[in-house]
């Protein structure tokens, strides 16, 4: 019964997926039904632009930056988070969530003021650190309640068997929460890649792929939006896939070191 | 709203300080970047009008717009790179301009109504050198466009017009007999059937046109103002949603949601034949309201010859015949509809201009400050009660 | 001030370059906003000030109420929708599933352009959409349910599927901290599946379903974009004003005002909703402090 409803769960999310799919091989510019043909000319048109390509691009970068300066942020926060007692965790776990007890809109505003102030010039950096602002909650709570219930009594053992910091942090702590912190940097790359609403106030002239697509739509809505997410989406599986297998590497690679170290 | 400022500056003033959109500061950084730009221009030799620089060209337009295709030969040609970031909504240009850090761009577009409130409030135009724009001459632009004061007053220009169009009711026939005016929208089979384009510039006037007031907008009083918008409850009894955009507006007519819009982009009828649902743009008895956007050089600009450079393509006879093509627009310079095919030409009586001014004049948008007219505030707030149903 | 231990030192370094950054961009700016709440502006010119004209002004708004019940109500169904329908999910792949496989599959789709996803909801549930023309076919109605698009329901589902993904993996994660074998023990000592549910697993992943549960719903009750093209004539939101003052009017002041008016109602929600967990007896209580 249970494995039938997640099927169903599964098959809710991916039905409009299937229709986008579906429709950005539309032979015609409609996105609605009866569907008369196939085609790949939104592709081809959608590869011939620039500014998609342009913006595909920033979006890559943007998400890039703000997967890896969120993961470095955030795991470092997590494992202070688990070290840290009562108010001062209280307090600091409230304030990491901050940001997104806020609409999305009222961080765009509120950057936009502080980067006048300091005459910062809106680019991707700042996209990037609006990005990094709005994904670290989510990276935080993600990887906390992994870590937080994450024995600390296994670390300290292994700085009593001679290990240094860095050496059990590798050894120990890493080959534990390093799926959980994998998932939540592609999480970090997903929140970041189709990021809409704060964006729009903090880009300066160059374009992310969600604002391309916004200002395609406001066009005309053609099944070019439609290529446009599908490639999107292709491209972020790739890049999990990548993912995943390096992960999965280097945790074969540190598996067999402890086996060599315990044979030793 | 008080209209009068309490002048009491934070005691943190000095990170509080308001200088993120004061006149002061505007003035400071157009000064140091046209100082800027006068060094730079007076280190290398001043080219010739239009022999245009290559280097890269920042510039900022609505999509379709970037003259991407139109100026191919150009860019080519001069070594032009052109960055084009896309504007969604007019507030996009301003947004980059405004305060003490300015985004670079070296062109961007405004639509009409704006000019005052770029040119004189936010002080983020540069103003034109017509003589670098050869292209831009009487003998070449319709004298409906040429020195209009939507573009050019106290003898400056500030920049060229180069695409316009209408916007109009449109209908779908299929779903609704011919649709002759405004009050023809409120027919019992077109309930759950209306939408109304969220494009002010659009909607406005003709809201204020419905009410009698016409020609007086953009100025109306706040009684006429009030008037105008409680005219406006029974079409809202109509309406199904509020498209967003005119893209969604196509979209909700390709699917066959709406059999109208009240104000919409005259391409409209171009675009969902695509999507195979016949359209009709009629310009009904109580007329249209027109659209024209021109490119202006923004006080960050880097790149100033390529600028102009690119100002005067975009106004010569061919890139206007293929730009009014590609996105169903009217062109400005006289000799490019003898280059356009049989439709893009039939889009627009261009025998006869002055009568489709008439029609369909170029009008401005409400004042920003004002007593005795309702104001550009007051208009959007209106307008937002208006969508949200009260 | 007393003695921290080592550990705690070393977490407060670890911590320390987070907080710079938040300090920074999120309280600094935050604070900023707030001052600028109390300021007066007239066409993008900020004019200092302090005055609650601002808050008046949106208080005395009828439809600045109106909007904002839209905006608590989307949140509100969004967030109960998601943490629903994903808990047996998460519930599955955490105590039945070995691999990630499942998991991947469900994150994945969540890539997709959620703009993009907007207008395909309008095809599956448009007057010709999907549901309709297959209800048509088979006979079942003649003629097109007109409420399934542009209407409150059409909102939900759409914000719905957007963060179900969103949803699980918060819960994912805080189920995974409920360890097998305290099921297990629940159950040999012959608690019913119900009472497993509900005096274990729940108030063990308090945390994580309180979680799912704000951040699902801060996100759809501040989104402005999905309700504008799915929620009809009278579907609009909060947010819709708030940017409009920030780009179109250029009061900044007035939308800074309305955000933190926003952000009081999300306040009261979010008490409200973990003030509900205890009186159902799903929060944690005494037990499990320690």
């Amino acid at each position: 019964m249970l494995r039938f409803y997640v099927w169903l769960y599964v098959a809710f999310l991916y039905a409009p997926i299937a229709i986008i799919t579906l429709f950005s091989f539309h032979s015609s510019a409609s996105l609605t039904f009866p569907f008369e043909g196939v085609s790949l000319r939104w592709y081809a048109k959608i590869f011939s632009d620039t500014t998609f390509l342009n913006s595909l691009t920033n979006s890559l970068i943007v998400g890039a930056s703000t997967a890896a300066v969120t993961t470095v942020l955030g795991s470092l926060t997590a494992l202070g988070l688990a070290r840290l007692k009562g108010r001062i965790q209280t307090v600091f776990g409230l304030l990491a969530f901050g940001p997104v007890a806020l609409p999305g809109l009222f961080l765009g505003i509120a950057l936009v003021m502080l980067f006048s102030q300091v005459g910062l010039q809106r680019s991707l950096v700042t996209v990037t650190i609006a990005h990094v602002l709005f994904t670290l909650p989510f990276f935080i709570e993600a990887v906390r309640s992994r870590i937080e219930y994450f024995d600390l009594s296994l670390e300290e053992a292994a700085r009593d068997l001679g290990a240094t910091p860095l050496q059990s942090f590798r050894l120990v702590t890493l080959p534990i929460i390093g799926p959980t912190i994998g998932g939540a940097a592609i999480l970090s790359f997903a929140l970041s890649f189709d990021e809409f609403i704060i964006t729009v106030f903090v880009s300066g002239n160059e374009t992310t792929l969600p604002l391309t697509i916004w200002s395609m739509m406001r066009r005309a809505v053609s099944p070019d939006i439609n290529a446009a997410s599908v490639i999107s989406l292709g491209l972020s599986i790739g890049l999990i896939l990548i993912g995943g297998l390096l992960v999965w590497y280097q945790r074969r690679l540190a598996l067999s070191a402890r086996a060599k170290d315990l044979e030793t | 709203m008080v209209d009068k400022p309490i002048a009491r500056p934070f005691g943190s003033a000095n990170i509080l300080r308001n200088d993120i959109l004061s006149r002061r500061d505007f003035l400071g950084t157009s000064l140091a970047l046209g100082a800027g730009v006068a060094a730079g221009a007076t280190l290398g030799a001043w080219p010739g009008p239009a022999a245009a620089a290559g280097g890269d060209l920042k510039i900022m337009a609505w999509e379709g717009f970037t003259l991407d295709n139109e100026l191919k030969g150009w860019r080519e040609k001069n070594g032009v790179q052109v960055d084009a970031a896309i504007i969604s909504t007019q507030d996009d240009v301003h947004a980059k301009l405004i305060g003490s850090n300015p985004v670079r761009l070296d062109l961007a577009e405004y639509s009409q109504g704006f000019e005052k409130f770029y040119v004189d409030e936010l002080k983020i135009v540069k103003p034109v050198d017509i003589a670098k724009v050869p292209n831009f001459t009487p003998a070449n632009i319709y004298p409906e466009f040429y020195e209009a004061p939507t573009w050019y007053w106290n003898g400056t220009h500030f920049a060229v017009p180069w695409i316009w169009g209408l916007n109009a009711l449109v209908y779908n026939p299929a779903m609704t007999k011919p649709i002759t005016s405004y009050k023809d929208l409120l027919a019992p089979e077109l309930k759950g059937k209306l939408t109304f384009c969220d494009d002010t510039i659009a909607t406005w006037p003709m809201i204020a046109r419905l009410a009698g007031f016409g020609p007086k907008f953009p100025n109306l009083t706040k009684e006429e103002f009030k008037t105008a918008f409680e005219g406006l409850g029974p079409y809202r009894d109509q309406c199904r949603v509020f498209g967003s955009s005119n893209g969604d507006v196509i979209s909700l007519f390709a699917s066959g949601e709406i059999a109208a819009c009240f104000s919409v982009w005259s391409g409209t009828p171009v675009e969902t034949a695509k999507r195979g649902v016949k359209t009709v743009y009629t310009v009904p008895a109580e007329g249209a309201v027109m659209w024209c956007d021109a490119w202006f050089i923004p006080i960050s600009v880097g790149n100033l010859d390529a600028a102009y450079g690119f100002m005067n393509e975009a106004v010569a006879a061919k890139p206007q015949a293929e730009v009014a093509k590609a996105v169903n627009g009217g062109a400005v310079n006289k000799h490019a509809p003898a280059l356009m095919d049989a439709d893009t030409k039939a889009l627009f009586d261009y025998s006869n201009l002055p009568q489709v001014f008439a029609k369909s004049p170029l009008q401005g948008q409400p004042p920003r400050v004002s007593d005795t007219y309702a104001t550009y505030d007051e208009w959007t707030q209106a307008w937002t009660d208006f969508k949200s149903s009260f | 001030m007393m003695k921290i231990s080592r550990q705690e030192r070393m977490g407060l370094g670890l911590v320390a370059p987070s907080f710079f950054f938040l300090l920074v961009f999120f309280i600094i700016p935050a604070i900023l906003l707030f001052v600028c709440s109390f300021w007066m502006a007239q066409a993008f010119r900020l004019i200092p000030a302090f005055t609650f004209d601002n808050y008046a002004r949106a208080l005395s708004n009828t439809g600045f109420y109106f909007l904002t019940w839209n905006a608590l109500k989307n949140g509100l169904c969004t967030a109960v929708l998601t943490v629903v329908l994903s808990f047996p999910a998460a519930y599955f792949i955490v105590y039945r599933t070995r691999g990630n496989l499942l998991f991947y599959l469900i994150l994945v789709s969540w890539f997709s352009s959620y703009l993009v996803r907007i207008y395909a909801w309008r095809v599956i549930l448009g007057s010709n959409g999907l549901i309709n023309t297959t209800l048509m076919q088979l006979g079942l109605i003649d003629q097109p349910l007109e409420m399934l698009l542009f209407s409150p329901f059409a909102t939900i589902v759409t914000l719905t599927h957007i963060m179900l993904p969103f949803g699980l993996l918060l819960l994912v994660s805080a189920l995974r901290d409920v360890k097998k074998e305290y099921v297990e023990a629940a159950r040999d000592l012959g608690a019913s599946q119900t009472e497993v549910l509900t005096r274990v697993i729940l108030p063990m992943c308090y945390k994580g379903v309180v979680g799912a549960f704000m951040f699902t719903f801060v996100i759809s009750a501040g989104d402005f974009v999905t309700p504008q093209l799915l929620g009809g004539r009278d579907g609009m939101t909060t947010g819709i004003l708030i940017a409009n003052q920030f780009r179109t009017a250029g009061n900044w002041p007035f939308g800074a005002a309305m955000a933190f008016l926003l952000l009081a109602a999300f306040l009261v929600v979010y008490l409200g909703f973990v003030r509900l967990l205890d009186l159902l007896r799903l929060a944690p209580g005494r037990r499990f402090h320690d």
